[in-house]
């Protein structure tokens, strides 16, 4: 069955696969010992976890999907379907979900993936793509799943944004220990097309995040944040790939990542030019913390550049909380534990730094709280 | 017209300057591998019992092995039976000055200092033509200071506990496919022991040939530096032009105990192979330095111009506690030549410190890549590491990579890597240019300074050969 799951999960060649999960090839393996049945779709998710994601500034623009299937009976779609012009929710080939976002302010799209198992360890696929046909969307994805047996779902995405159409792209996974998830987005970018996402990755048995984003115009340009905080024994490995095919193209990836516990976190972030694509301007940084003697932290950023004109540069830093930072504090009279959790705290919010958005941004902040301070918390 | 032809012809020789062919009378073993040929190398090299099992076991482990292809490199398949594993001059000298005087002009024509040239250079030199040492400088002088300075065969036969007490104790014979190889069928190398307390009174070097036909080149490297000893080791190659690949798989292992210091200084320039690709060296080494005591130190700094194809990580365990590792490199690729080097560093012991310096050079339709490792054990309390790699692209069809791993388990480490690529930029040439400097002038004087770093490791006379090769090797990169 692990092999099973590599070959699923995994990309190209069977070496290939090996390089992409070096460093998750245990947690699979793990999970592709166990076996799993068809979750169920029809399920119903307890009202606690609906509460989660009941957010007052996103009622009327809320899809719900429960154990992969959109569950029309959670969604709360009115303001959406009444937009001028309207957002399509149609279905694709093979049940998968494609949500097209037309020109104009779409302003907030809310997309809930919840996992709800049932009495044995479940498994759920799901594909869903996101158009952008214009103007600027924001759409904010979450990731929940009530606590109990053991559920892994796969979620794949085509996200396109069209000429000059930007989107804004917010994704809070917060999940339980027996959740695994892993997630495959796909961006293509034509010219002029800017997508900016901000991701907050805490929790779960396995979380594996497989961005890739194809800058495959002139003048495309992403920038791609984010966080991840792994604690307990939670495994979490995000995979960033830019490829800068045209002229012009700008990327920008600053990413923080924190480890705790027993848990392991990977950063693999790859920027490849291709040639041709003279004018790019490519860059990355990934700075992590490792807070306990039993937690792990890979780092691995990546450049492969067939282009000349070119400007490109990475940098990776794993560390611990500096001391004379968090002796400052102390001497203020801040106590330690308060002092730690606000540096780690502070060294995330970096990744956030771009969100204008208050209301969102008090969502991070509740995320931070529970994923990244509790760390500072435990602490003696 | 002649003339003219002729000019011509010497102008486009001069890029690989080392790329003639020895005419002197060799005797190899037919091509091929197996256990038979195994052992015939062991018989002509009079080796213990121990050693021909040593060098089975290795090649029973090998037939287990497949090629590794995870490099970005574009490597044909290697017909392993096609290669010949032994070849060595027919005289075998018992002295330097009996070596053939063929051989000596080699050597001569190359810049090394074999003979009475070695004492104005004051370098002690150990050469390996093909597949056997063939003589080895200034060994009186060493022998005073007590340092053991030879062949690895001679080591074999007369210092047989040495030997086996630290062979593969670095690299083991199942390390990795071409290790193994390596094992089972390595003819020659050096060998260094410089005992407790001794700073080696002068460079060591070795300079490495091949000049047969069809022949792999499989040296096997041992240095060992007892506490508090010191000592820096230069090694040197080259190669005829020959439009087929050759197979050169070296071992090197080095061992520094309490306080010890290994500098390790490599100028690789194996015969590259022509604008279209066609010959050149396949360049698959294993090496790797031990810091096994606290405090000891190890350095490598590599400038690789050479080889088709390059694929090596010279590597340091930080095993002692304090222990030091650093890898200085230069890595240029011109016309299709192919490079995926780096290195590896793994902290072991407390308060360990790394520092890696790459700076890559891709040129023409060359593919540069730089892969190294950081792994920060959890035994690694307060390890320290800085990683700089930079790599410069000159032209539009080339390539430069970078692929560093780095893995982190203790908390109290602080890892950091930076990396950069960029172009020569027009406004540097622009601005050398109205100085009146020639643009392939201006070039090379760029990408000096963007070597400077490492340059500045190497010692003197290899320093000076190292600018050369750069400027000989990025000819007719421009324009």
């Amino acid at each position: 069955m692990d092999a099973a799951l590599l070959e699923e999960f995994g990309l190209g060649d069977a070496r290939e696969r090996a390089e992409s999960w070096r460093y998750s090839a245990q947690a699979l393996r793990a999970l592709g010992a166990q076996s799993f049945v068809a979750a169920d779709a029809a399920a119903t998710p307890p009202p606690a976890l609906m509460e989660r994601c009941d957010w007052a500034e996103t009622r009327g623009r809320r899809l719900v999907f429960v154990n992969g299937r959109l569950s029309a009976a959670h969604s709360d779609w009115r303001a959406l379907a009444q937009a001028r012009p309207e957002v399509r929710i149609d279905s694709g080939p093979a049940g998968a979900t494609v949500i097209v976002l037309p020109a104009g302010r779409t302003g907030l799209l809310h997309i809930v993936w919840a996992s709800v198992p049932g009495a044995a360890p479940g498994r759920w696929n799901a594909t869903c793509a996101i158009r952008l046909e214009g103007g600027t969307a924001h759409v904010i994805e979450q990731h929940l799943a009530a606590p109990g047996a053991d559920v892994l779902g796969a979620l794949g995405s085509e996200l396109e944004v069209a000429a000059g159409a930007a989107l804004h792209l917010t994704v809070l996974s917060d999940l339980p220990a027996a959740a695994s998830l892993y997630r495959r987005v796909r961006a293509t970018l034509r010219e002029r097309g800017v997508l900016c996402t901000t991701h907050a990755l805490g929790g779960g048995r396995l979380q594996r995040f497989d961005f890739a984003c194809d800058l495959a115009q002139p003048e495309a340009r992403c920038e791609l944040r984010g966080v991840f905080a792994a604690q307990g024994r939670e495994h979490i490995d995000a995979h960033l790939e830019v490829r800068h095919a045209a002229r012009d193209t700008a990327s920008d990836v600053l990413w923080r990542g924190v480890a705790d516990g027993r848990g392991r976190g990977v950063l693999h972030g790859a920027i490849r030019v291709e040639s041709g694509a003279d004018g790019a301007d490519a860059r990355l940084q990934t700075k992590n913390l490792l807070l306990s003697p039993h937690a792990e932290i890979d780092a691995q950023p990546v450049l492969e550049i067939h282009a000349d004109e070119v400007k490109a540069s990475h940098g990776a830093t794993v560390g611990r909380l500096d001391e004379r930072a968090l002796f400052y504090l102390r001497s203020r009279g801040v106590p330690e534990r308060a002092a730690r959790a606000m540096l780690i705290e502070g060294f995330c919010r970096e990744a956030f730094a771009v969100l204008d958005d208050a209301a969102l941004g008090a969502r991070l902040d509740t995320w931070l709280a529970t994923h990244v301070a509790a760390g500072g918390e435990r602490r003696p | 017209m002649a003339t003219e032809r002729n000019q011509i012809e010497t102008a486009l020789t001069r890029r690989y300057r080392a790329g003639f062919v020895t005419d002197i009378e060799s005797e190899s073993l037919p091509p091929g591998l197996d256990e038979d040929v195994v052992r015939a190398i062991s018989a002509r090299k009079h080796e213990p019992a121990w050693m021909t099992e040593w060098r089975l076991a290795a090649y029973r482990h090998w037939l287990t092995m497949t090629p590794p292809r995870w490099a970005k490199l574009d490597i044909a398949p290697i017909d392993f039976q096609a290669i010949r594993y032994f070849s060595q001059p027919k005289q075998r000298p018992k002295s330097l000055d009996e070596v053939d005087p063929k051989l000596l002009e080699t050597y001569d024509r190359l810049g090394v200092p074999l003979h009475e040239r070695a004492r104005l250079a004051g370098v002690a030199v150990d050469a390996v033509f093909d597949s056997v040492s063939v003589g080895t400088t200034f060994r009186k002088e060493l022998a005073e200071a007590g340092v053991i300075f030879c062949s690895m065969s001679e080591a074999i036969r007369e210092y047989p506990e040495l030997v086996r007490a630290y062979l593969g104790s670095v690299v083991p014979r199942t390390d990795n496919f071409f290790a193994a190889l390596n094992s089972a069928v390595f003819s020659d190398g050096s060998f260094v022991f410089v005992p407790k307390g001794v700073r080696c009174p002068m460079e060591l070097s070795t300079y490495f040939r091949i000049n047969a036909r069809d022949t792999g080149q499989f040296e096997r490297t041992l240095i060992i530096a007892e506490a508090g000893a010191s000592v820096s080791y230069l090694e040197g190659c080259t190669a005829p032009m020959r439009d087929e690949n050759q197979l050169h798989a070296a071992v090197v292992e080095l061992i520094a105990l309490d306080d010890a210091s290994i500098k390790y200084s490599t100028v690789q320039n194996w015969y590259p192979g022509d604008e279209n690709g066609v010959g050149g060296i396949y360049n698959f080494v294993t090496k790797r330095g031990d810091c096994r005591g606290a405090r000891s130190k190890i350095s490598w700094t590599q400038v690789e111009t050479g080889s088709a194809i390059t694929w090596k990580y010279p590597s340091c365990v930080l095993r002692g506690d304090d222990s030091v590792g650093e890898f200085h490199s230069v890595a240029l690729t011109h016309h299709r030549q192919q490079a995926d080097t780096g290195t590896k560093m793994i902290h072991i012991g407390r308060n360990t410190k790394s520092k890696i310096l790459s700076k890559g050079i891709s040129a023409g339709r060359g593919q540069n890549t730089y892969r190294g490792l950081v792994r920060i054990e959890k035994s690694a309390d307060g390890a320290r590491n800085y990683t700089q790699c930079d790599s410069l692209l000159i032209g539009k069809h080339c390539g430069a990579h970078t692929f560093p791993y780095l893995e982190v388990k203790n908390p109290n480490a602080v890892v950091e890597h930076e990396a950069t690529t960029s172009k020569i930029a027009d406004d540097q040439l622009f601005y050398c240019r109205a100085r009146g400097i020639a643009e392939e002038d201006a070039v090379s004087m760029i990408v000096d300074g963007f070597c400077k770093q490492v340059f500045k490791e190497l010692p003197m006379e290899f320093a000076v050969e190292a600018k050369k090769l750069l400027e000989v090797s990025l000819e007719g990169a421009v324009g």
